[in-house]
């Protein structure tokens, strides 16, 4: 077992994950294509992709977790509403911005995702301030799964 | 989407004179009505370009050409007139920036669309006068421009500086810019200078979901990111002098204000809300349409009206956003010159929003009929003597706003009758995007870009470094051959050109 | 201020209206009395008692207790404007008590500097019952969509109103037009009503502001700028 530290946090969790993550063009908007070893790290890095957006990573400490759960009818939605919850953690108290993130409960059947998320509260002067991200959308949403040839990456418009 | 060749596409549409096009039907699915688009010569060229992009083979994903997605709205149920798209059209979520469509609420089948408001319900501007000039602000322009962007909260991330608790934003929800009044943050003068006069009566914050309330209450009196500022201009150009007189606008130099902001993350949230709830009544109802973007619900139906009603409470939201924005303007203003805002003459010349559906009435084949009318990136621009725009601007028309894109002027123009019949009192709303953010960020260089400023003579305090790229006039279309198509195709009329000294950016 | 003061205090017939100092306490107070004493005659002799010690600290306050009983509507106001409101209360009942005295006299008309000139304007000579002056309002009427009326001058005036708001009137002729254009011409005439509701609306809100406003901020909620 690790020795716990501050805000709950064992040493293990300040590993920052490699990015596997990039910003594709778009007229009005972002589109943001993450992949992964499996379909649960590239949902994971499309999040941190978005966070990546919002200002620079490198000025983010990890000094808090954070909870969420994210439920659907399909996979899109669940991708969808994952994000959404994201923002939503951002946008309202604990206005929490996120270097890292980490899905303990990926489920596909029932569609339900549970996710960690490191980070601290967003702070005007501590954080440079990158773009907003009104909202997640589902166009041209595409969630690549296909195990054979090892292949998992999504593509998301955010709307900025 | 029916996929055809350019030439095959190219006979749908047709150039019906100078600055018009028609697209016909048959250009896509089910079309109800027939779809049109105004551009000029420049304008046309980016429009076309776009579709020839969409024909080439391989071509998946991202959004639909605006001219499919005008084409789009036109097979939606219950569209009468035509599927309008203002000369600043550029492709958007389901609907296209600047298109503008009217539903028939005596149909039954007639539907109302998120997807046609836009997620930045009530996004708008509003201009304020002053009585200063050029020359009084020139040496001390640094720090007003600093004084701004430190009384206005901008950029991601930031909060409000009015105390508000939970009961306040319901109230505010509720009552609009009346809130505002109440509590002392505009003056009673303000007020009848806004569409509808600051405040929608059907607003119901109970049919609002407490996540959305949650994301509003912080954000509640900031500027936002993106394409949102604030600006100081002056008065470069005056093309009606009468209607300038009107509006407070008297002589060349003359110093104004311009807020350019929306519901912030509330009305996003409602919108999302919105589009789950319809996905849902567009299965029960079994309404067909081309694009799963475009989803919406009857307008009688439980989703349809909760949705206007939230919509209702997310202008209100708006309102009292730019309201808020007005107070610490002037308050900015005030501590600057050291005189009383109003003695500075800082009045609301008029506050207009261009995200919104509305109940309106219009003449349809000579008969008075009432409509759903969305405007998604377009301004309502009614003509003179209509009974909804203020007594002021009874002999003018109302004065429509269209905010440039940064360190590129701005445009106030006026209604017109043959708006009123063409377009059903709607035009465009301000530049609209031609390149990508990704590819400003790739072609423009920040430092370039701020230089270029500098040379212009204007200021500039930017939350976000990014921004200055993605948001360099270079990414826009040119404002000028927007508002110049909507003044030569009559749907509004050129009354003053604005010219930006310093901008305050997210 | 003080010009006033002069000609109110001349035709109340003071002995000393010329030098009088407004600004003057002292002054002040002893006037007040005269027009107590003299003019208004509000108060029996005995209860002028206050307003006759003008060197008295209490004297303000029986001043304002006498404008109290006067009902003066500008107890509130400055020095100056409550003198002035008993100096016209004053000259009020003096012109009561002799109507018919004041009723015949009359203002000596300043000669005019100038001899008469006979006005060069073709305008100022226009007869406007003739026939010709009807006929040519007709038929500026009929270009701007004018309705009919008995009184030609009404026309003109909505004529000029069109003119001022429209410098180019360019109505196509079409029967749409036959109605919308003297609709129009009802509503200009409206405007000006219009304009003083609205005003009355804002006077209304202004005075409920005064209980209800209190806008306050507080920018330890979020940074602003940087």
């Amino acid at each position: 077992m690790d020795e716990e530290l501050e805000g709950g946090l064992v040493e293990d969790d300040f590993i920052i994950p490699p990015v596997k993550y990039e910003y594709l063009d778009h007229t009005a908007d972002v589109q943001l294509h993450a992949w992964g070893n499996t379909l649960k790290e590239a949902f994971e890095q499309c999040g941190m992709a978005m966070f990546a957006y919002m200002t620079e990573m490198d000025y983010v400490q990890i000094k808090e977790v954070h909870t969420i759960e994210a439920n659907a009818d399909d996979l899109m939605g669940l991708l969808y509403h994952f994000l959404d919850e994201l923002l939503f953690l951002f946008s309202v108290e604990p206005f929490l911005i996120c270097k890292k993130l980490v899905i303990t409960e990926f489920n596909t059947e029932e569609f339900r995702i549970v996710c960690k998320c490191y980070g601290e509260e967003f702070q005007i002067g501590k954080h440079p301030q990158g773009t907003e991200v009104k909202a997640i959308t589902y166009s041209a949403m595409q969630i690549i799964d296909q195990p054979k040839d090892n292949k998992y990456e999504v593509f998301v418009i955010i709307d900025i | 989407m029916v996929v055809r060749q350019y030439n095959e596409e190219l006979k749908y549409l047709e150039k019906i004179n100078p600055y018009c096009w028609k697209i016909k039907k048959g250009f896509q699915p089910n079309m109800n009505v027939e779809g049109v688009f105004y551009v000029n010569n420049t304008l046309e060229k980016l429009m076309l370009d776009e579709l020839r992009n969409s024909c080439r083979p391989g071509m998946t994903g991202g959004f639909l050409p605006g001219v499919k997605q005008i084409a789009n709205v036109a097979a939606l149920p219950g569209i009468v007139g035509k599927s309008v798209g203002l000369p600043d059209v550029h492709s958007g979520y389901g609907f296209a920036i600047g298109n503008m469509a009217a539903f028939d609420t005596s149909d039954p089948t007639s539907i109302v669309s998120p997807g046609g408001v836009g997620f930045d319900i009530n996004c708008g501007v509003r201009l304020l006068r002053t009585n200063l000039h050029e020359k009084d602000v020139q040496p001390i322009k640094e720090q007003l421009a600093q004084s701004l962007f430190d009384h206005i909260p901008v950029g991601v991330g930031s909060k409000g500086i009015i105390p508000m608790n939970a009961r306040d934003l319901e109230e505010a929800l509720e009552m609009g810019m009346d809130w505002s009044l109440r509590e002392g943050y505009v003056w009673a003068e303000d007020k009848e200078h806004c569409e509808e006069y600051g405040r929608m009566l059907n607003a119901d914050p109970s049919k609002v979901s407490l996540r959305a309330k949650k994301r509003g209450l912080p954000q509640l009196g900031t500027l936002g990111a993106g394409n949102h500022y604030a600006e100081i201009q002056v008065v470069d150009e005056i093309y009606d002098k009468f209607a300038a007189g009107k509006m407070g606008l008297e002589r060349l130099g003359q110093v104004v204000v311009m807020i350019h902001s929306g519901s912030r993350g509330f009305g996003h949230q409602v919108a999302t809300d919105a589009l789950v709830q319809m996905e849902k009544a567009m299965k029960r109802d079994q309404i067909a349409v081309n694009d799963r973007q475009l989803a919406c619900a009857r307008i009688n139906s439980v989703e349809g009206q909760n949705y206007l009603k939230s919509m209702a409470a997310a202008a209100n939201f708006a309102w009292v956003n730019r309201s808020s924005m007005t107070f610490l303007t002037r308050q900015a203003f005030g501590k600057q010159f050291k005189m009383a805002p109003d003695d500075l003459d800082m009045h609301v010349i008029y506050d207009v929003s261009h995200n919104v559906a509305k109940i309106e009435e219009h003449v349809i084949d000579g008969k008075l009929k009432t409509l759903l009318v969305h405007r998604k990136g377009s301004t309502r621009a009614f003509p003179p003597h209509h009974p909804l725009i203020p007594v002021d601007y009874q002999l003018t028309g109302q004065p429509v706003l269209i905010g440039g894109s940064m360190g590129t002027c701005s445009y106030v123009l006026t209604g017109t009758h043959q708006g009123m019949t063409e377009t059903f009192g709607s035009t465009c709303h301000g530049a609209g995007r031609a390149l990508s953010r990704a590819k400003s960020r790739r072609n423009l260089d920040y430092k370039e870009v701020l230089v270029k400023l500098e040379e212009m003579g204007i200021s500039i305090r930017v939350a976000s470094p990014k921004l200055v790229m993605e948001e360099a006039p270079e990414s826009y279309k040119n404002v000028t051959d927007v508002v110049n198509t909507c003044h030569a195709a009559g749907i509004s009329k050129k009354t003053v050109k604005l010219r930006p000294i310093a901008v305050i950016k997210g | 201020m003080s010009n006033i003061f002069k000609l109110k205090l001349t035709a109340l017939g003071h002995p000393n209206p010329d030098g009088f100092n407004c600004e003057d306490e002292k002054e002040y107070r002893s006037v007040v009395l005269w027009l107590e004493d003299q003019k208004i005659r509000h108060y029996k002799i005995e209860e002028r008692e206050g307003l006759r010690n003008i060197d008295s600290e209490q004297w303000k306050k029986a001043y304002n207790t006498y404008q109290t009983d006067l009902v003066s509507p500008v107890v509130q106001g400055t020095p100056n404007e409550q003198l002035n409101w008993l100096l016209c209360y004053a000259v009020r009942l003096e012109y009561a008590d002799n109507v018919t005295k004041y009723k015949n006299a009359k203002v000596e008309e300043p000669k005019k500097a100038a001899p008469n000139v006979v006005s060069s304007n073709p305008l100022d000579n226009l007869d406007f019952s003739s026939p010709a002056f009807k006929a040519g309002v007709e038929r500026i009427c009929a270009i701007a969509g004018v309705g009919p009326h008995v009184d030609p001058k009404f026309q003109l005036a909505a004529v000029a109103k069109i003119l001022k708001s429209a410098p180019h009137p360019d109505h196509p002729k079409s029967e749409v037009n036959m109605v919308h254009q003297p609709t129009d011409v009802q509503k200009l005439l409206f405007i000006q009503d219009l304009r003083d509701l609205q005003t009355k609306i804002n006077e209304a809100l202004v005075a409920v502001q005064c209980v209800t406003a209190d806008p306050r901020t507080d920018t330890t909620l979020g940074r602003v700028g940087r």
